[in-house]
């Protein structure tokens, strides 16, 4: 059998099972579910790790395995089987059917594994648009709650209109090159470049303009971020986990790797483009992010502001930092949600700011953990937040990187950016431990001794992650 | 080619067009079912271009079809999944209109 095929039979095979048993047991507890979904995903992991040898192809190019493919579909997968472990019993608070829940996330998990095996322009096509319709049903999957509405539809006219342009940018790219097979672009595309032959490379260049204004726009890159503290702020916990982490890794590490390989030749067009989103998102979401009160509304804008980072560091082509920049944000904000999962009482989730007064004297352990990563979120040293951005400036700041005239610049207003973003997560670190819970409040909290096992499991394995990579991880460059 | 009514340009024009009349569409309708509408008919203007820069330039492959079928694929899914969305939208609110749909935002 091909390997390919068989190294995506799990995730599949765990779909057609959680659809069989959904049909004939639709009121089942949904424990199994949840066992085989995590087992599916961890299973496909160790199957690409086994059956796809690096550099190897697969149905004429369409599948292309590199080593960069490889870490951010590790990545993308265990960040899941993390949401997975996450979802738990959140589901039953909110009132979310798991098994459906789970059978829509492994489908965006096939989605993610095969937007960063693509190896032309249908395959890339067909798993973005796999990574993005699922993202759009959960983020409307509370279906009774009228803002959970209002946010997967709002997600997914933005979405589908960017996908239209996403599409359009593949069809000039086409149009100039002849070839939907991505190295044979690449080929095309750098020979147009030598014979200076400009027809074709200004279509390409539209093309290319077409495709990175829907791909910064899904990742919501200033100045095309307004929809997502909306959606943020209107998605459940559990699949804001998905949205907010995984699905971020896969599709910022798709765009590096399509920039980093194919469109390499055309890289005096996106390295400006990619500068100025890495300004903006400094700017605009450090002061938008100032004077938020909703928990939910500030990560969005942090995710905003380290959307920015992960520009720069495409930008500055050091693929290692960024995949370990992905990881760490990955992980970093799948803890945050984990911690604010755990410190919601039984019928409602934490919103704004002020109902974290007072955590550190009824949840120390857990407001304990939340602080370590908002620390790395702000990126203060022994963090890998810190590490993460430690990297791509130094990798910036190197001499002989060939970067536009105005990096430096950005490079210093990003690190300006951090200090500012010093002040918001300040903001919750001091609602935690120096306010204290207004009256009424604190006895509706549950108690700390009854933390559910997959909270603290998340929360440890994040903080721990999180401090190991800080501490001990070289990066190349350091 | 023994079409010379339309070449390369003006297919490419047309296409646009269609793409920018799907957008005024988008930004400007109410009803979330027209803009859902909006984006069909821009998604139609990307598939008059695909098939035209297969038809004008690289006649000799078919590779474009298959994203031509894969758009076509696409769009229904879309649509079926906006479809849903807006019935389950129209339980709770009672209207399909953008902007009554409008609860989440900065807290005034």
């Amino acid at each position: 059998m091909n390997p390919y095929l068989l190294s995506q039979l799990p995730l599949i095979g765990g779909f057609v099972f959680l659809l069989v048993l959904a049909s004939l047991m639709p009121h089942r507890k949904e424990g199994i579910s949840s066992i085989i979904a995590i087992i599916s995903l961890c299973s496909t992991a160790v199957a690409i790790w086994i059956f796809l040898p690096e550099g190897a192809q697969y149905f004429g190019g369409a599948i292309r395995v590199t080593s960069v493919g490889k870490l951010v579909a590790y990545v993308c997968l265990g960040l899941t089987a993390i949401g997975m472990v996450l979802s738990e019993d959140y589901l039953d608070k909110v009132r979310v059917n798991g098994l459906d829940w789970r059978m829509v996330v492994l489908a965006l998990a096939l989605g993610m594994v095969n937007l960063s095996l693509a190896g032309d322009l249908a395959t890339l096509f067909i798993a973005y648009e796999l990574v993005s319709i699922p993202s759009y049903v959960l983020a409307g999957f509370s279906h009774k709650d009228p803002r959970s509405n209002e946010a997967g539809m709002k997600y997914l006219l933005l979405g589908v209109f960017t996908s239209v342009l996403f599409l359009l940018g593949l069809s000039f790219i086409y149009g100039a090159t002849g070839e939907i097979n991505l190295l044979a672009i690449h080929d095309k595309l750098a020979r147009a470049v030598e014979a200076g032959a400009t027809a074709d490379l200004t279509l390409a260049k539209i093309g290319l303009a077409f495709l990175m204004g829907a791909v910064l726009f899904k990742v919501a890159v200033a100045p095309l971020h307004s929809w997502l503290p909306d959606v943020y702020q209107g998605t459940n916990l559990a699949s804001l986990a998905i949205i907010s982490s995984p699905v971020k890794v896969a599709v910022f590490g798709m765009l590096g790797m399509l920039l980093w390989g194919v469109f390499e030749p055309l890289s005096d067009l996106w390295k400006p483009v990619l500068l100025l989103g890495a300004a903006l998102s400094a700017i605009m979401g450090n002061l938008q992010a100032i004077v938020q009160t909703n928990i939910k509304r500030l990560v969005a804008y942090s995710a905003v502001v380290n959307g920015g980072f992960i520009l720069l560091g495409i930008l500055v082509n050091s693929v290692p930092i960024v995949v370990f920049y992905l990881g760490s944000y990955g992980i970093m904000t799948m803890g945050s949600w984990a911690a604010l999962m755990a410190m919601g009482t039984r019928h409602a989730d934490v919103d704004e700011i002020s109902d974290l007064a007072g955590m550190g004297k009824t949840h120390r352990w857990l407001a304990l953990a939340l602080t370590v990563i908002l620390l790395s979120y702000a990126g203060i040293p022994l963090t890998s937040g810190f590490a993460a951005k430690f990297g791509v400036v130094l990798d910036a700041l190197r001499p002989d990187a060939g970067l536009p005239p105005m990096t430096l610049w950005v490079v210093f207003l990003s690190v300006c950016g951090g200090l500012v973003s010093f002040y918001f997560y300040f903001q919750i670190i001091r609602a935690m431990w120096l306010q204290s819970a207004p009256a009424e409040s604190a006895d509706r909290r549950a108690s700390g001794a009854d933390l559910r096992w997959n909270y603290a499991f998340v929360l440890i394995l994040s903080v721990v992650v999180i401090l190991s990579l800080g501490m001990f991880v070289r990066l190349p460059g350091m | 080619m023994s079409v010379s009514l339309f070449n390369l340009p003006d297919c490419l024009v047309l296409s646009l067009l269609l793409v920018l009349i799907g957008s005024y569409g988008v930004f400007r309708r109410r009803s979330l079912i027209m803009i859902l509408l909006s984006v069909e008919v821009m998604l139609n203007g990307v598939n008059l271009s695909l098939v035209s820069f297969n038809f004008f330039r690289w006649g000799a492959t078919e590779a474009s079809h298959y994203l031509y079928m894969l758009s076509i694929g696409v769009a229904a899914v879309e649509a079926a999944v906006g479809l849903s969305m807006i019935i389950v939208l129209f339980k709770n609110y009672n209207d399909i209109s953008r902007d009554r749909v409008a609860q989440l935002g900065e807290r005034a």
